[in-house]
């Protein structure tokens, strides 16, 4: 370990729907040597789809637009 | 998998020898300490899992309960947290499982230049989550000069439902367009502070538990010693747009979850959207 100081985040209580949305919707998808990523799972018919809603970024590309928008 | 008892749940990729302490971490399966796995210069950060909780049988099952959903994605966020300390971080997404170490050390064999190349993309860097949510019913309140609202009172009943029926539309189109401005606003100006920027969907309120209109989830990756510039900016589009009712909130640092993919999987992306999962 080196000597200089670890910046540890400070953050805390941080809500479920936040989490969900980066560590379901988003991260590396490794398909090689892998048994099993999320990719594999037909969510379409699981109560996550509640989750998956909100992160269309599951299974395919980034759900990411030009511009911003109003949500309905 | 089905003859095996235990599998490799992967969280991350950090520059080897850059594995923070992580003993005082639960790994997603507490029973087992978190472990790295390291080739060409690249440590996997890992845990042993049982395939009776992640074979895909189990996972398939268990993803269907939300406060196991809760307490995976948590510990997965945990350790990607942490290892915020080491340069650069790729995280991986939720529960990507691989048969033993060795198919872990053939992953980063095979993907070792894609791997090194986001991580020199993302060194220095952490993401950061801004979101801009709104009350309808307060963005469509009448502005407060007079003649905008309410019908002139010697109007006949008729005639005043038809006149506050225009108005409603027009406080809704001015509450809308309102709305729009403000989120390219801060957007534009966090895009500005940031190093990339997306725009992600709104999240679903009935996970957030928020009754009001989001109008604007973006994530920015920002350099280190940038941070303190990024959140006075928020800081700042938070008392600009307050008084229009607009609330905006900033979490972070995060683990760079939504700046991953190579310039190559954006081409690719572009080429074959949406089917792809890599």
């Amino acid at each position: 370990m080196s000597d200089e100081p670890q910046r540890l985040p400070a953050r805390r209580d941080v809500a479920l729907v936040e989490v969900l949305d980066r560590a379901l919707g988003a991260g590396v998808v490794i398909t090689g040597d892998v048994v099993l990523t999320l990719a594999d799972i037909d969510l379409v018919d699981l109560s996550l789809r509640l989750v998956v809603g909100s992160v269309p970024t599951l299974r395919g590309p980034a759900a990411a637009r030009e511009e911003p928008g109003v949500a309905p | 998998m089905a003859d095996q008892t235990f599998a490799w749940y992967v969280y991350c990729v950090v520059p080897a020898a850059q594995v923070p302490p992580l003993d005082d971490l639960a790994a997603v399966d507490p029973g087992f300490p978190l472990e790295s796995v390291t080739a060409r210069g690249l440590s996997a950060v890992t845990s042993r899992v049982r395939v009776a909780d992640f074979g895909e049988d189990a996972l398939r099952r268990n993803l269907e309960d939300l406060a196991w959903v809760e307490r995976t994605a948590r510990a997965h966020d945990a350790v990607l947290t942490r290892t915020l300390a080491a340069d650069a971080v790729v995280p991986l997404r939720l529960c990507t499982i691989f048969a033993d170490a060795d198919h872990v050390r053939a992953m980063l064999e095979r993907e070792h230049e894609r791997l090194h190349d986001v991580l020199g993309r993302l060194r220095g860097r952490t993401e950061w989550s801004v979101k801009a949510h709104a009350d309808p019913r307060r963005l469509e309140r009448p502005a407060p000069e007079p003649g905008v609202a309410g019908a002139a009172p010697e109007q006949t009943p008729g005639r005043a439902f038809f006149a506050r029926k225009q108005t409603d539309r027009e406080l809704r189109e001015r509450a809308a367009s309102l709305a729009t401005a403000a989120a390219q606003d801060i957007h534009d100006d966090l895009r500005a502070q940031a190093v990339e920027a997306l725009l992600l969907a709104p999240q679903d309120p009935a996970l957030s538990g928020r009754t009001d209109t989001m109008l604007l989830n973006g994530a920015y990756l920002v350099e280190r010693d940038r941070e303190p510039a990024f959140e006075a900016a928020v800081a700042r589009l938070a008392a600009r747009h307050g008084e229009s009712g607009i609330e905006v909130d900033v979490s972070g640092p995060w683990a760079p979850y939504n700046f991953v993919a190579t310039d190559e999987d954006r081409d690719e992306r572009r080429a074959t959207a949406p089917a792809r999962s890599a």
